[in-house]
C-alpha cells in the first residue's frame, strides 16, 4: 500500500472529523422523538430518491441560489459541486490505476504524488482533462467569494455575514486548499511531464522563476496539512453545514419535523446554516440597528457557540422573511422560539378561565381573539356582515374567551401555553360547532396547527368570500384604489393569499405592493418582538406602509386585527380591516336596512 | 407684493399669543398676532367651564380679546403661516392668504392638540356611539346635548398619556383635575347616576385641586378606582362593557356603564414649516424643547424664535398665561439687545 509521511495530517483530520461527525448525528437523532407521519412502503424508497435529488440539487447544484442571484449560485455551486467531481473523479481515476481492491482514502487525494505516471491509466487523457477543469471550477468559485466579502452587492445582496470565531480558522484554510492543490498539481506536472490545461501551463510558467523540483514536496505536505486543519475546524465552523444539511434533507423526507421544544431535528437545523447571509437583506430589524444581532445568520452563529445576546433572541419578529429566503430550509423561527423555550423556567400554572360551552345547534362559530378585542371595529363589522347574510353565527369569545395560547407560544412558554390550549379545545369542542371562523391570523394558524380540532377552520377572509360566492351578501363596488398587505402569518404562516384578494375585489380596486405574498413585510407589531420598545416598533410599521403603498392609495386593507392596530398609529392613509371594508359597502335589502338603523340606534337610548 | 414689517410675529391665537400680544405691546413692541381659525381663543373655545372652580372659560378668552381690542392689536384671522425663512438676523415669514411678513421676532404660541383615541380601538372610540372624548362632553355640557338619564357613567384618565402602547409617554398634567371636575359636572346632571373615575395615579398638584377632589367623593359621591381600562366591548343589551385591571386589587373587573368619557392626553400642535437653517429642537415628547428649562424656559434652540404657552408641553390656563407674559419679557429683552 502506497505511504507517505506527508498524508499524516489529512489522514487524522479526516478521522477526527468522522468521529465528530457521526457521534454527533447519533445524539441528535436519538433526541428525536418519531415523525407523527412517516412514509412508509413504496413511499419510503420514494423519500429516500426524492431526498437524493435534493441533495443534488440544493447541496451540490445549489439550485434556490442560483435562483436568487446568478453569481452567487455560481459561487456556491462551483465550490460544492468542482470539489465534489474532485473526489468522485479522483476516486474513479485511482481506481483506474491501482491494482488494489481497497485504497486507503488519502490515495486518490494525492494520487499525482504517488503515481504520477499514469499514462498507461485506461481515459487517462479525459480524466487529467477533468480534474483540471473542476480544479479551474473550484479556484474561480474561491476568488468570487474572495471578492465577496468586499463587493457583497454584485452578488444580490446589501449585507452579507461577518466571519467570526472557528469560522475564520476554517475559512482560511478552505480558501489555501486549493491554490495549495493547483502549486503541487503545477508543480508535479512540471517535473513529469504531465498534467493538462491548467496543471501543465501553470507548471510551465512557475518553472520560469521556482525552484519547482524542491518545491513539489512541500506542497504536497502544505496541502495535506490545510486539509487537516480544515476537517478539524470543520464541525466547528459555519461548514459544519456541508455534512449536515445532506443529513437533514434525509431526515426531513422521513417525515421529521422540527418544533419549538427543541430537539435533535432542530440541531440539525442549527448546524445546517452555512451563513450563506442570503436571510440578512430581509430582517426588518437591519433599519433598527445597523449591526444587526438578530436575524438569523448572526444569531445562529450566537447560539451555536453560547454567546449571550438578549436582544437578538427576543426582538426578532418571527416573521419568518428570513425562514421564506432561506435555501437550505431552516426552520428559523421555530429556532429562535426553541431558544426562547429553554431559557424560560416552565411553571406549572392554575388557570381561572370561562366553563366550557353549552352544546348548541350553530354549525359556524366565531372566534374573535385577544388581539379581536383590541379592535372592536372588526369585530362589529362581523356582526353586521353575519346578520347581512343571515347566518347564526355563535361567538364563542363574545363576552369570556381563552387565548389561542400563541402569544404563550412565542415568549417561550409553551408548556404554559399547552395547558391553555386543552382547555380552549374543550370549551370550543363542546359547543359542537362545526365551521369555526377567526378574525385573527395568529389563532387561526394556532388552531390548525396546535389543536387537532376535527372541525373546519377558517379565517374570516375565507368566510367572506364563501359568503360572496355563494351569493348571501351583496357588496357594491367603489373606485377606491387601495392596497392589501398580507399578515405574516396568514401570508407566510399559512399561505393563504388568494381570498383576501378576491374578496378586496369585490368592492375596490387592488393595487399590489412588490413585496407582496411570501416577500410581505411585517407590521411591527407582531407578539414576538418582546424586547422592542413601542417606538421602534412603530418605526418598523411606518417603514413597512411606505413601501406598501402609494400617493394613489386611499386605503390600506388588512386582514390580522394586529397589524391594523400598529399600522393605524402611523398611518397617513385610512387602515381598515376586510371585514370592515365589506361591511361598509353591503347592499342591504330594504327591510334589512329598517333592522340595521334600528340596531345604531339602540345605542344611544340609556334607557 | 408688499411685504408686512413687524418686530415680533405671534402664532397661535389661543390664550398663550393672547396674552402674549398685550404684554409685548404694553412694552411698546410692534406685533401682529396670527391665528389660523376665524376666532380667538385657541383650545379653550372648546371648554364650556374651567377647573377648578367652574368658571366659563368664555369669560378668560373674553377677558383677553378685550384687551387685544383696546390696544388695537393687528389679528389675521384664518390665517396660517405655512414657511418661514432666515433673512439676515430677520425672519421672513409666508402666510396662505399670500401674506409675506417680516420679523424680528417670532413667537410660537401654537399650542397643543388632542389624542385621537381612534388609533386606541380597543377603547371603543369612533365604533360605540356612547364612547365620547372629554372635549366633546364639554360641547354637549355646553348646550346641554348629552342625551337622557345613563345609570353609569365612567371617566377614564390618561387616554394617549403615559401610555406606552401608543407610544406616548409624558403626562397631560390636566386631564385628572379635568376627570374630577367633569365628573362632578355629570353628578350634576344626573344625580342619580354613578359616576366613576378609573385613573392611574391621581395629580392634584396645584391650589384647589386637591380640595376639587375632596369635594367630589365627600359632596358628590363620585367612585374613583385606581385601574387600567384594558378594552371595551358591548352586551347584548348594547351596554359598555368596561374590562379593567384594578391595580390597587391586583384583580381584573369587569364594570358596565351607559357612557364612556376618554380624557385625551395633550399632543404638540403642528410647528409651520422652517427653512433648513432654522432648527427648533424638540424634547420626547414631540413638543419644543426650551434652551433651558428652568432659566430660560421661553427661549428655543434658535436665536430669535421664542415658545410659549402649550408650545413647550401641557400646562393649566393659569401656567400658560404667566408662561406667555414671561416669553414677552424674553422677547423684549432679545430686542433690545438687537
Ligand atoms: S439561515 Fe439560511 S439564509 Fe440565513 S445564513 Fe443560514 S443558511 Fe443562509
Ligand atoms: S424571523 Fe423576521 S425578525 Fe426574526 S430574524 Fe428572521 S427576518 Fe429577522
Amino acid at each position: 500500500m502506497a505511504f507517505d509521511p506527508l498524508v499524516i495530517p489529512f489522514s487524522l483530520g479526516l478521522i477526527f472529523l468522522l468521529i465528530v461527525v457521526f457521534y454527533k448525528y447519533y445524539t441528535w437523532i436519538r433526541q428525536m422523538p418519531k415523525p407523527k407521519n412517516p412514509p412508509k412502503g413504496l413511499n419510503r424508497i420514494k423519500a429516500y430518491f426524492d431526498a437524493s435529488i435534493e441533495v443534488i440539487m440544493e447541496s451540490l447544484l445549489h439550485r434556490k441560489i442560483f435562483k436568487q442571484n446568478k453569481l452567487l449560485g455560481y459561487m456556491h455551486m462551483s465550490i460544492a459541486f468542482g470539489w465534489f467531481m474532485l473526489i468522485v473523479v479522483g476516486n474513479l481515476e485511482a481506481k483506474m490505476t491501482s491494482t488494489n481492491a481497497i485504497n486507503p482514502p488519502y490515495f486518490p487525494i494525492f494520487l499525482n504524488f504517488f503515481a504520477p505516471d499514469r499514462s498507461l491509466t485506461p481515459g487517462h487523457g479525459i480524466f487529467s482533462f477533468t480534474m483540471d477543469l473542476f480544479l479551474a471550477m473550484v479556484l474561480s468559485g474561491l476568488l468570487l467569494a474572495f471578492i465577496k466579502r468586499s463587493k457583497s452587492r454584485l452578488f444580490g445582496m446589501r449585507r452579507t455575514s461577518k466571519m467570526r470565531g472557528m469560522d475564520k480558522i476554517a475559512l482560511y484554510s478552505l480558501w489555501l486548499i486549493f491554490p495549495l492543490r493547483l502549486f503541487a498539481e503545477s508543480f508535479n506536472a512540471y517535473n513529469h511531464n504531465s498534467g493538462n490545461f491548467l496543471s501543465a501551463n501553470c507548471g510551465d510558467f512557475f518553472a520560469t522563476f521556482l525552484p519547482v523540483a524542491q518545491l513539489e514536496y512541500s506542497m504536497w505536505v502544505l496541502y495535506s496539512l490545510s486539509l487537516g486543519v480544515f476537517f478539524v475546524a470543520l464541525p466547528w465552523s459555519r461548514y459544519s453545514h456541508i455534512p449536515t444539511e445532506v443529513v437533514l434533507i434525509f431526515i426531513r423526507h422521513l417525515g421529521y419535523r422540527s418544533c419549538v421544544k427543541p430537539t435533535g431535528y432542530n440541531m440539525f437545523d442549527l448546524y445546517s446554516c452555512s451563513r450563506c447571509g442570503i436571510c440578512i437583506d430581509q430582517c426588518q430589524i437591519n433599519i433598527l440597528s445597523e449591526t444587526n444581532k438578530t436575524v438569523t445568520a448572526h444569531y445562529i452563529y450566537d447560539m451555536r457557540v453560547g454567546n449571550k445576546n438578549d436582544f437578538g433572541l427576543y426582538s426578532c419578529l418571527a416573521c419568518g422573511r428570513c425562514e421564506e429566503a432561506c435555501p437550505v430550509g431552516i426552520k428559523t423561527v421555530d429556532l429562535r422560539i426553541g431558544k426562547r423555550y429553554s431559557e424560560t423556567p416552565q411553571t406549572v400554572v392554575k388557570y381561572n378561565v370561562p366553563k366550557p360551552l353549552k352544546p348548541t345547534a350553530h354549525n359556524v362559530g366565531y372566534f374573535s381573539g385577544c388581539m379581536g378585542k383590541l379592535t372592536p371595529s372588526v369585530i362589529e363589522s362581523m356582526h353586521t356582515i353575519f346578520r347581512a347574510a343571515n347566518e347564526n353565527v355563535l361567538h364563542i369569545d363574545k363576552e369570556d374567551g381563552i387565548c389561542c395560547g400563541r402569544p404563550l407560544i412565542l415568549s417561550g412558554r409553551v408548556d404554559q401555553a399547552a395547558q391553555l390550549i386543552q382547555l380552549n379545545k374543550d370549551r370550543i369542542v363542546a359547543s359542537g360547532i362545526k365551521t369555526l371562523v377567526t378574525s385573527c391570523p395568529i389563532c387561526l394558524k394556532t388552531f390548525k396547527e396546535d389543536y387537532d380540532l376535527n372541525i373546519e377552520v377558517i379565517h374570516h377572509s375565507e368566510y367572506i368570500e364563501q359568503l360572496l360566492e355563494t351569493r348571501k351578501i351583496k357588496t357594491k363596488f367603489t373606485n377606491q384604489n387601495v392596497a392589501y398587505h398580507d399578515p405574516c402569518e396568514l401570508g407566510r404562516g399559512l399561505k393563504i393569499y388568494d381570498a383576501p384578494r378576491n374578496v378586496i375585489r369585490n368592492v375596490a380596486i387592488l393595487s399590489e405592493n412588490p413585496n407582496k405574498n411570501e416577500r410581505e413585510l411585517c407590521c411591527g407589531g407582531s407578539l414576538a418582538g418582546i424586547a422592542l420598545s413601542q417606538e421602534q416598533k412603530q418605526t418598523l410599521a411606518s417603514d413597512a406602509i411606505h413601501q406598501i403603498i402609494d400617493n394613489e392609495t386611499k386605503a390600506l386593507i388588512t386582514s390580522c386585527p394586529l397589524c391594523k392596530k400598529s399600522f393605524t398609529q402611523t398611518s397617513v392613509i385610512k387602515v381598515m380591516d376586510i371585514a370592515e371594508i365589506i361591511s361598509q359597502n353591503l347592499i342591504l335589502p330594504a327591510e334589512h336596512k329598517v333592522k340595521e338603523k334600528q340596531h345604531v340606534q339602540e345605542f344611544v337610548n340609556y334607557n | 407684493m408688499t411685504t408686512l414689517k413687524y418686530q415680533t410675529v405671534i402664532i397661535g391665537g389661543g390664550v398663550a399669543g393672547m396674552a402674549a400680544a398685550t404684554e409685548l405691546h404694553k412694552s411698546g413692541s410692534k406685533v401682529v398676532l396670527i391665528e389660523g381659525n376665524k376666532k380667538l381663543g385657541g383650545q379653550v373655545n372648546n371648554w364650556y367651564k374651567v377647573f377648578p372652580n367652574f368658571r366659563p372659560a368664555s369669560e378668560i378668552v373674553n377677558s383677553l380679546s378685550t384687551n387685544l381690542l383696546k390696544d388695537k392689536i393687528p389679528v389675521l384671522l384664518e390665517t396660517s403661516i405655512t414657511h418661514i425663512e432666515s433673512n439676515s438676523g430677520n425672519y421672513i415669514l409666508k402666510s396662505n392668504q399670500g401674506q409675506v411678513i417680516e420679523a424680528e421676532t417670532v413667537l410660537l404660541a401654537t399650542g397643543f392638540n388632542t389624542f385621537d383615541p381612534s388609533g386606541k380601538e380597543e377603547y371603543g372610540y369612533g365604533i360605540y356611539p356612547n364612547v365620547l372624548t372629554s372635549v366633546e362632553l364639554e360641547q354637549r355640557l355646553k348646550t346641554n346635548t348629552n342625551g337622557i338619564s345613563p345609570k353609569r357613567i365612567a371617566l377614564v384618565h390618561c387616554v394617549g398619556s403615559r401610555d406606552e402602547k401608543v407610544n406616548r409617554l409624558h403626562c397631560s398634567k390636566v386631564c385628572c383635575v379635568s376627570a374630577v371636575k367633569q365628573a362632578i359636572e355629570l353628578k350634576e346632571f344626573y344625580p342619580n347616576a354613578e359616576i366613576i373615575c378609573l385613573y392611574m395615579d391621581l395629580r392634584m398638584y396645584d391650589n384647589g385641586f386637591e380640595e376639587l377632589y375632596r369635594d367630589a367623593q365627600l359632596q358628590h359621591n363620585i367612585k374613583f378606582i385606581r385601574g387600567r381600562l384594558s378594552e371595551c366591548a358591548l352586551n347584548i343589551e348594547k351596554d359598555l362593557v368596561l374590562k379593567i385591571q384594578d391595580t390597587l386589587a391586583g384583580l381584573p373587573m369587569k364594570l358596565t356603564v351607559d357612557q364612556l368619557i376618554l380624557m385625551v392626553g395633550k399632543e404638540a400642535h403642528q410647528l409651520p414649516q422652517f427653512d433648513e437653517s432654522i432648527i427648533i429642537e424638540k424634547a420626547s415628547h414631540g413638543f419644543i424643547k426650551p434652551a433651558d428649562s428652568h432659566l430660560n424656559p421661553n427661549t428655543t434652540s434658535q436665536p430669535g424664535i421664542f415658545c410659549c404657552g402649550t408650545t413647550s408641553g401641557p400646562k393649566t390656563i393659569q401656567e400658560t398665561i404667566s408662561d406667555a407674559r414671561s416669553a414677552s419679557l424674553a422677547v423684549c429683552d432679545y430686542l433690545n439687545k438687537k
